[in-house]
């Protein structure tokens, strides 16, 4: 991602909000200052916004759901619901934290709603072909090994590492603290670091 | 140096020393399952990307924010003092008049704190990604122990004399305060957004039936610890049987 600098947008409270546009770079600075615009109403703010956040939501879902098309579906979900909650976000706070719980809560009702479907479905015939995972081999690879951890944990991992997020990001995101999940993760890197053999 | 010291750096989410980076370029599972995580970014279709950004942009009205933490936590707190002042004026304070001052202190003081703790819980629940200031479940216990005990030292009567006769109809009316207490909150809550549906209702059900056992406390005259803790505390517990029923109701509907 291009981080060039560029002239900071500037942002004041209150109802008049003005900006000198500014593409910047995808840091939480800019993204914050992108989401109140939003807030604000405003369309290019917005579509950048959606342009920026996608492909991390994108790549968290993914992650769980391991089908690109499932994946497209709950981030349309997801953006529904970022845009009916969008007041929720508070100027001054982090907004990746604020993205990922709401994130969470689509990943989890999805997986809620299909258990229940699934108990009460019968198979009738051959299911439809699924959209498939990414053919990058190493994120198949990726996927298949944090599959084996516990759910906590393997969301520890992804926050962590896979989507960048600190350890107070992934802690506010995920409703918990900072020690829980330091923890999770510590145990996920020592279950996963069994998985590569010892060292050399 | 050794992996397990690599393992704990990097849920600590610090950089890597040099003597760390020495190791993983010295050890080929370490290395190899930092090399895991270096995948490229996905992206979604183009096609899906513009029919997002075109719906939200068909519907962008401006809002304006929630308040800060600090304010929301006021604003629940001062919804549950003028509920329970106005339902309690309203119902009588025959219970409040029979205490003297130094029952009224404690007593009210106890269910004020936990009041602040329910409202600094909700706004937990109701904002997503906030600072988690409170363990829920540790708080509540706390919160329960605490007040159950000052209860029983400033009304140290267990008599069970006409006990259910008694304590029904205060339970029936404490459960219907804290039922309206929770219609009334609903019109604050619903500009929030919940990330665990079950905690949350959970949560303001406890908040709700507190509030039930505030209005109580201000109507009620009978002075007996047993009657208080059966009774009156029984509004948490049917406020939050009623959470987890529309709860299933809601969320556990087929096909939902």
């Amino acid at each position: 991602m291009d981080r060039s600098s560029t002239r900071e947008p500037t942002v004041s409270k209150g109802d008049a909000l003005s900006i000198d546009k500014a593409a910047g770079p995808a840091d939480d600075g800019n993204l914050e200052t992108l989401f109140l615009l939003y807030q604000a109403g405003d369309r290019n703010a917005a579509a950048a916004f959606i342009a920026q956040i996608s492909g991390k939501v994108f790549s968290y879902m993914l992650a769980n759901t391991r089908d690109r098309q499932q994946a497209e579906d709950l981030l349309q979900d997801f953006w529904l619901r970022v845009h009916k909650a969008r007041r929720t976000y508070r100027p001054g706070e982090p907004v990746l934290p604020w993205i990922y719980a709401i994130a969470r809560r689509v990943k989890t009702d999805d997986y809620r709603r299909r258990n229940r479907i699934a108990s009460h479905e019968v198979q009738t015939g051959e299911p439809p072909e699924r959209g498939s995972i990414d053919g990058h081999p190493a994120r198949s690879y990726m996927a298949n090994l944090l599959n084996q951890l516990p759910a906590s944990q393997r969301e520890a991992v992804l926050l962590l590492k896979v989507n960048g997020l600190t350890l107070e990001e992934a802690a506010r995101a995920t409703g918990s603290t900072v020690g829980a999940v330091k923890q999770r993760a510590h145990r996920a890197f020592g279950t996963l670091r069994k998985f590569f053999g010892s060292s050399s | 140096m050794n992996c397990r010291d690599i393992g704990e750096r990097l849920s600590a989410g610090t950089p890597l020393t040099p003597l760390e980076q020495e190791h993983i370029a010295s050890c080929a599972g370490c290395r190899q399952m930092l090399e895991m995580f270096a995948t490229p970014e996905e992206a979604p279709s183009r096609q899906r990307l513009n029919a997002i950004t075109a719906a939200v942009a068909n519907d962008l009205q401006p809002v304006t924010p929630l308040p800060s933490d600090l304010r929301l936590v006021l604003i629940a707190l001062g919804f549950f003092l003028v509920f329970t002042l106005l339902t309690g004026a309203i119902s009588g304070l025959r219970g409040a008049r029979q205490l003297s001052a130094g029952q009224q202190l404690p007593y009210y003081l106890v269910i004020l704190l936990w009041a602040l703790l329910c409202s600094i819980m909700l706004v937990q629940q109701w904002v997503p990604g906030v600072r988690k200031r409170l363990n829920e479940m540790s708080a509540t216990v706390l919160a329960l122990v605490v007040a159950a005990a000052v209860i029983a030292l400033l009304f140290p009567v267990f008599d069970t004399d006409h006990f259910v006769a008694l304590g029904l109809p205060c339970l029936v009316f404490g459960s219907g305060c804290a039922l309206m207490f929770a219609g009334v909150i609903s019109f604050f809550l619903r500009r929030g957004y919940c990330t665990s549906p079950l905690q949350a209702l959970v949560t303001t059900a406890l908040f709700s039936g507190l509030a039930g056992i505030a209005v109580l406390a201000l109507h009620c005259p009978i002075q007996n610890a047993l009657h208080i803790l059966v009774w009156h505390f029984g509004a948490i517990t049917v406020a939050i049987l009623v959470a987890i029923i529309l709860f299933r109701i809601t969320f556990f509907r087929k096909g939902a």
